[in-house]
């Protein structure tokens, strides 16, 4: 058997095994796991007993003390730190915080990833469309091509899932207040293309109300519940108006973001090109011009306008997550909004630890997830469709 | 590669039974170039070769009060080697044969994944475990682990004599196994080989 054993070994080395002769050998390993062990030991002492000191050249000295540096951690009690490392520098040190990991860029993972027990997928292009007469289309189930008739416009849903407006007649044109709802569930986003050119990318758990008579009224008002990308078309004719539940912003055409998630403590709007006029639906008469490159933030204390890298607010539409020293917690509300999930957190001070990162839309959770814990600072359990935060 | 000293040896390896990792380190690199190019040679991948390698050595490591009683240390880390190369032999052929079967070419091929145990997993595992020790018994192991006193400096501090400081650690890792081992995580060798002394 022995003789067997190694021949095998030996075969399985060349890489020439064929099927039979694997199965051979499972077999040998799965009754005799002993003895094919010990054949492998003796191969190891043979090899040690004719090996040279040229292999010592070969030993990557950095890499190795990295992968013993982890090795004897292993047993580094965790729980220690709590006690010893005052809330100050926990905070200082949170603020630097970097991910990992950007997924632009692969990186080899050598260890495994968390394990859970359910993975979840991300979300995709999911979205309702509500016609004027209140019947409900599922955008997702739609064959692409020419779609929906209404009114004297066609809706079609182009090759890559997007929605086009055109209007048919335009005498037939309804001229009234009649509008249409784009709504995305938890995990859907959209893109819209409206009959005045303007684009729009809806982000998940958001919607959109816009009237059918876009291309010709006075004002082109639009209203929106959670997040959105606007590329508005220029037509200094007729102002674009976007209205959510707490805030008005008024434009000529441009190019700008807004976040007013209602789980969300601020509204917060944020210019690439042009120019907008933001005010408060709460505080009226309160409002603010901003420029390019700026970012309001509306909450109950009014507008505060910052300076900001606009690429963090419309990372969600290039297909990935962006923190810019966010807040887990705010990090995780983005992150249930994309895969569907609920949050719960075990040890409260995991929301507040802080992060640099980029992160892919497209990846499953478990590994937007592993990201974070490689940071060593927080652990997460799966449990269904709800995510238990834990500090490390 | 054997020690030649077998007195600095020992000295050595009463070392690591008291949990040090410059003693361990030591360990691990006298052995390392043989293993590595044993286990290049077996496994074919670098990267297989490092897993191996890292399983074999963290197993070690977590049964490092039994180093006490081995007299051929070589023999000794061998064997856990051995069994991390069949370990990753077993897998590579059912990863093998159930390719050729669902004719799936996975991209990342090159990157088998052995039992590799997951380590976060077990730290966390082991902080529980410790957190539920008698008080004295954890003060010793914190200050072992946490703060990498050696026995006599855990002795003066507690003032205790270094034996009871010993056998506390000794008593507190076979917890920590026990309490990984019912988390489905093994630290044993998985198959018993004979005729090795």
């Amino acid at each position: 058997m022995e003789e067997r054993v190694l021949f095998l070994i030996n075969k399985f080395q060349s890489g020439q095994m064929v099927e039979a002769e694997k199965t051979e050998l499972l077999l040998f390993i799965e009754d005799h796991p002993d003895a094919v062990s010990e054949e492998i030991l003796n191969l190891l002492m043979a090899h040690d007993s004719l090996d040279t000191n040229d292999d010592e050249i070969q030993i990557n000295h950095h890499k190795w003390d990295s992968i013993l540096q982890k090795i004897v951690s292993v047993d580094h009690l965790k729980y220690q730190r709590k006690s010893s490392i005052p809330l100050y520098y926990k905070w200082a040190a949170a603020a630097i915080l970097i991910l990992a990991l950007t997924s632009i860029f692969i990186y080899k993972i050598r260890e495994k990833l968390p394990v859970f027990t359910t993975d979840i997928a991300p979300g995709g292009n999911k979205a309702i469309l509500t016609l004027a007469n209140g019947k409900k289309i599922s955008l997702s189930d739609v064959a692409n091509g020419n779609v929906i008739k209404e009114a004297g416009l066609s809706i079609s849903k182009t090759a890559d899932g997007h929605l086009v407006y055109h209007v048919m007649n335009e005498d037939q044109s309804t001229g009234g207040n009649e509008t249409n709802t784009i709504t995305t569930p938890n995990g859907g986003e959209w893109q819209i293309h409206l009959p005045d050119g303007s684009d729009i990318w809806l982000n998940a758990a958001s919607s959109l109300e816009y009237p059918l008579n876009m291309g010709k009224a006075s004002i082109r008002s639009v209203r929106l519940k959670g997040e959105a990308y606007f590329e508005v078309a220029k037509d200094s004719a007729h102002p674009f108006v976007v209205e959510t539940e707490k805030q008005k912003l008024e434009v000529l055409g441009t190019h700008f973001n807004i976040n007013s998630y209602a789980d969300e403590r601020t509204t917060r709007t944020t210019l690439l090109e042009g120019s907008v006029r933001i005010s408060s639906r709460t505080n009226l008469g309160e409002y603010e011009i901003l420029k390019p490159g700026e970012q309001s933030v509306l909450s109950a204390q009014g507008i505060k306008i910052n300076t900001v890298d606009t690429d963090e607010s419309v990372a969600w539409k290039k297909g990935y997550f962006m923190f810019n020293n966010e807040k887990q917690e705010s990090i995780l509300r983005k992150i249930s909004r994309w895969y569907n999930i609920k949050v719960e957190y075990a040890d409260e001070e995991a929301k507040d630890v802080m992060y640099y990162g980029t992160v892919s839309r497209f990846d499953k959770i478990s590994q937007v997830l592993h990201k974070f814990e490689q940071t060593g600072e927080v652990r997460f359990e799966m449990q269904g469709n709800k995510l238990i935060v834990y500090k490390d | 590669m054997a020690f030649k000293d077998s007195e600095k040896e020992r000295e050595l390896l009463m070392a690591i039974v008291g949990g040090s990792e410059k003693a361990f380190s030591i360990l691990f690199f006298n052995y390392l170039s043989v293993l590595q190019s044993f286990a290049l040679k077996f496994t074919k991948s670098e990267h297989a070769a490092e897993e191996v390698i890292q399983d074999a050595f963290l197993r070690i490591w977590l049964n490092r009060d039994k180093l006490e009683h081995v007299d051929n240390v070589k023999a000794y880390l061998y064997k856990y080697v051995s069994n991390e190369c069949l370990s990753f032999l077993r897998k590579k052929i059912k990863e093998e044969k159930a390719i050729g079967f669902l004719k799936i070419h996975h991209a990342d091929q090159e990157n088998v994944t052995l039992d590799v145990i997951h380590l976060n997993e077990i730290n966390r595992i082991i902080t529980a475990t410790v957190s539920k020790l008698p008080n004295q018994r954890r003060k010793i192991y914190e200050l072992s682990r946490v703060e990498g006193k050696s026995i006599p400096e855990i002795a003066e501090i507690l003032d205790l004599s270094a034996s009871t400081v010993k056998n506390a650690l000794v008593i507190a890792l076979r917890s920590v196994r026990e309490s990984l081992v019912k988390h489905g995580i093994s630290l044993f060798l998985i198959y018993l080989i004979k005729g090795i002394h």
